[in-house]
């Protein structure tokens, strides 16, 4: 039942308010909303037994012809998950409160329907239900990029929308393939989970579904709609997809792909992992190279996805138990970098890392929490990044030293395009003429931030302690 | 058929959906359904007959209303065309119902003369002049192939009646050229009120031309009967010989997508627009056609159904828009969202799911052809229609981006009519709760 409310308070809400005209009321209504589904995953995850069990179960029949079912459940990995959605959310509908836009009935309604649709992915027990999910948060962010987005975003929503399309496409046939293997059909997580394929058969399975996560990830080479989406799409919709949903991409790698086409994948990963510390070591270069902050961010988190992937596809208890703490991490910090970025855009109005300088003499309070959210970022230890890197880059290590060296390098690399980013926009000589400092909607949305990166820094385990019995059943079960 | 004798314009509306119910409530009755032959075997009611007959008058319902405000200056002959309408939907019924080959082709004809008349029921607009004669031109050329094929099939099997002709066909071990050459030419006849590649050419001229209701009707409700009956003819009369036809559908299934959503990218005018996507749809339920299962046929159902639904909604916003601003180009649609965000919602619910984006009615019947299709070992042709979805997206899009953005005259005033606005939450309704519980269709024969 909890899970039940959980996906439909906010889809249901989001449906209402894109449906009537926006009033000043309507950003209350949405914060209302979702910090009702906030507090439900929060109560779930107190709730919560640390074990391997699937909790907060609900299986029914949907449409029985075709052997789909409403089968929704929670084990650890996706209680992090969930927790990450239902969390964040508030605080980037939050992060738009000060912001005068059209359309805001549809706006704050689109950004609901993301969280549920999102939600819905992470509690899906039915590979078809799941898809809908998937598929259903697509169609949200399209709106945001199409609607509220800057710049050339017309064209770029349309891109990003065939991109992942394409890629869900395919996905979808290999889901089709996978519930004819049963007879009736079945999409149900127990039969999919123990599917025997055909070497062949198991190959266009695990390249199907690792093209549509690549893509959505995104995952060098597939990366190219990221950065011009995540430039032009408004600041809220761009938390939404670096913050949340690219990990529906990570997520399902481990709940789709790791127990399906467990043998294939083993045999098949090298040359994936190879090209994915590829993409974190090309994506850091590129990163130094930007001039727009929005942009580099972009390219920072190829880079930082790309090594929570990496961790993934070793198939180690540090590799998975880093990428919870990762995911976990690098949502939090991806909000806060993002609205760094909307509190210069608003105040300055460019996000040129040459027309900015000397902000941190007007704007201590500002430079402070921008500093946090940096370490953070670059994994210094006593911050959120710390432990998940350590553990992605210790799990890549026992497979091949080489890939450690380049992913490190990358990280490495990160560090030089984040402090080089903070020195052109805080220190030096002070380019801009004023600078108000953080107001009262600012801390409301960066001070969680801040104590978060702290809090995760210090005690990771936290996060852990929910997925890890969740993760060490799964690797158990190969 | 005797309202317009009455010429009590305010009486006929009422009259007619309330015999659009009546027939819709009297054919789900269980006394309705037979599993034997009636009328000296000429029809046979079973339950494929009855739920396809439900679909068809339950659409032909929303046209009416549709078409009330649409006529609303027409004075004189508001009557007839209520009672054109009701006689196209007994042909399509008949067509869905029959059991013998001239009953069948009399329901075609039912059906079909009086949308001949009812295109060219614009007098005054050449266009509408055209796609009538244009319609009825090739639709008597096409009726003699028709013809043809089925004296070729009584000259061999010696009968009519569906039950004989599969008889004859199964009991034959080496089914003579000439039945199969009259097998196709009927198959013509089909493909060509489908509007299926090679057959399509009529469509988009007619669709563009036809009064906007009318070519609402010829797209979901002809269209579905030309199915329903498609599927009757291959299932109970030439289901033992089916198989030597099969890789023939694929191929036209093929060719009928593309082309459909190809020349779909480049249209400006919603109505042309509207009729390659039908052309393309055909394209998808082909599909269904191509292996025959025990679910083909409620498939079929659901994804006509759901089209229909789609269709008649965008058709509805455009009308609304259209009857303030007078244009059919989908640039005029620019702006719709400022003033009006329900119907724009509509729109995009209808897109969507034309689209084919879950978790929206046109996914699931979408999802389920694929499935047909799989089962029979048609994989290229799934992969090829996947990728048609794709094409599908930039078009329907185009379609639904219009409508956000801000057109330079400001917000457009557009009011709401009632006929027009009751059909919208009619069908958006239907759209979704077919969404959400498929079942009731897909589970129904």
């Amino acid at each position: 039942m909890l899970t039940t409310l959980l996906l439909f308070i906010p889809i249901i809400g989001g449906l209402i308010l894109t449906l009537i005209p926006g009033s000043s009321a309507t950003r209350w209504q949405a914060l209302f909303i979702s910090a009702v589904a906030a507090g439900v995953s929060v109560y779930m995850a107190t709730q919560y037994v640390p074990s391997a069990a699937t909790q907060f179960e609900i299986k029914a029949e949907w449409i029985p012809t075709l052997g789909i079912g409403y089968h929704v459940g929670a084990d650890g990995i996706s209680m992090v998950l969930l927790l990450l959605t239902n969390l964040l959310t508030p605080i980037i509908l939050l992060s738009t409160f000060k912001q005068e836009f059209d359309h805001k009935g549809l706006f704050y309604g689109l950004l609901l329907i993301m969280q549920g649709s999102m939600t819905g992915v992470f509690v899906s027990l039915d590979l078809f239900l799941y898809y809908i999910f998937w598929e259903l948060a697509l169609i949200p962010a399209y709106f945001l990029v199409l609607l509220w987005g800057s710049g050339n975003h017309r064209k770029t929503s349309l891109k990003f929308f065939i991109y992942t399309l394409v890629g869900s496409l395919l996905m979808l046939v290999a889901i089709i393939f996978l519930s004819q293997q049963w007879s009736p059909s079945s999409f149900d997580v127990s039969n999919v989970h123990q599917v025997n394929l055909s070497p062949e058969a198991a190959i266009f399975v695990l390249m199907a579904f690792m093209l549509a996560y690549a893509i959505k990830i995104p995952l060098f080479p597939f990366h190219t709609w990221q950065p011009d989406t995540y430039t032009e799409a408004p600041t809220a919709g761009t938390m939404m997809l670096s913050g949340i949903m690219l990990k529906m991409g990570l997520f399902s790698i481990i709940r789709w792909v790791l127990p399906v086409v467990t043998q294939t994948l083993a045999e098949q990963r090298t040359w994936m992992i190879w090209l994915i510390v590829i993409g974190i070591a090309y994506a850091s270069i590129i990163a130094i190279q930007q001039k727009n902050l929005k942009r580099l961010f972009a390219y920072s988190s190829i880079a930082h996805v790309g090594l929570i992937a990496a961790g993934i596809l070793t198939m180690t208890p540090e590799g998975l138990n880093g990428s919870m703490l990762q995911m976990f991490a690098h949502g939090v910090n991806a909000v806060g970098l993002f609205y760094i970025c909307a509190i210069l855009m608003d105040r300055t109005q460019t996000n040129e890392i040459a027309a900015l300088g000397g902000i941190r003499n007007l704007a201590p309070w500002f430079a402070t929490t921008y500093f946090v959210v940096l370490l953070g970022s670059v994994a210094l230890p006593l911050t959120n990044g710390f432990p998940g890197e350590f553990m992605l880059l210790s799990s890549l290590f026992k497979y091949n030293w080489v890939w450690t060296l380049v992913a490190g390098s990358g990280v490495i690399l990160g560090a030089v395009y984040m402090f080089k980013s903070y020195q052109g926009v805080m220190l030096g000589e002070t380019k801009v003429v004023a600078f108000p400092d953080l107001d009262i909607w600012d801390k409301v949305v960066l001070v969680p931030i801040v104590i978060a990166i702290i809090l995760m820094g210090i005690m990771p385990d936290v996060i852990t302690r929910i997925a890890q019995p969740s993760i060490e059943h799964l690797l158990q079960s190969l | 058929m005797f309202i317009g004798a009455f010429k009590l314009k305010k009486l006929a509306l009422p009259a007619v959906l309330l015999a659009t119910l009546a027939g819709f409530v009297a054919n789900l009755l269980p006394q309705n359904l037979h599993d034997a032959p009636v009328f000296s075997g000429m029809l046979k009611f079973d339950s494929f007959a009855v739920n396809f007959s439900a679909v068809l008058m339950g659409i032909t319902f929303v046209i009416l209303i549709l078409s009330r405000r649409y006529y609303r200056d027409t004075t004189e002959h508001l009557g007839d065309i209520y009672a054109l309408f009701l006689f196209s939907v007994v042909g399509g019924m008949i067509m869905v119902g029959s059991y013998n080959l001239v009953m069948f082709f009399v329901g075609l004809e039912i059906l079909s003369i009086p949308l001949y008349i009812l295109a060219t029921s614009e007098r005054n607009n050449l266009l509408s002049n055209e796609a009538g004669l244009k319609y009825f031109l090739m639709g008597s050329f096409i009726t003699v192939f028709l013809l043809l094929g089925m004296v070729l099939v009584y000259g061999m099997s010696g009968s009519f009646d569906f039950g004989t002709i599969s008889a004859y066909l199964s009991s034959t071990p080496t089914v003579s050229a000439l039945v199969k050459l009259g097998v196709m030419l009927i198959m013509i006849a089909f493909i060509f009120k489908i509007s299926a590649a090679p057959f399509h050419f009529w469509a988009p001229d007619v669709y563009q031309g036809s009064p906007a209701v009318i070519m609402v009707f010829m797209a979901t409700v002809a269209k579905t009967a030309a199915f329903g009956g498609f599927l009757r003819f291959l299932t109970q009369a030439i289901a033992p010989i089916e198989d030597t036809f099969t890789p023939l559908i694929a191929v036209l299934s093929a060719l009928t997508m593309t082309i459909g959503n190809l020349m779909a990218l480049n249209q400006s005018n919603l109505k042309r627009l509207l009729a390659f996507s039908s052309i393309a749809n055909a394209g998808y339920v082909m599909l269904a056609l191509v292996g025959l299962g025990a679910n083909s046929s409620s498939t079929v159902l659901y994804y006509m159904l759901v089209y229909s639904i789609a269709n008649v909604i965008a058709i509805a916003v455009y009308l609304t828009v259209k009857e303030s601003l007078g244009s059919g180009s989908i640039e005029g649609l620019k702006g719709l969202y400022q003033s009006k965000p329900l119907l724009t919602f509509c729109l995009v619910l209808a897109m969507l799911s034309l689209a084919g984006i879950p978790p929206l009615a046109g996914f699931i019947g979408k999802y389920a052809i694929f499935v047909e299709a799989l089962h029979n070992g048609y994989a290229w042709l799934v992969v090829l229609a996947a990728l048609n979805s794709a094409i599908g997206i930039f078009y329907y899009f185009k379609v639904m981006r219009m409508a956000f953005i801000s057109s330079e005259e400001g917000p457009i005033s557009v009011p709401y009519v009632l006929g027009y606005a009751a059909v919208l939450v009619i069908c958006t309704l239907a759209l979704l709760v077919l969404g959400i519980f498929p079942n009731v269709v897909l589970n129904s024969l």
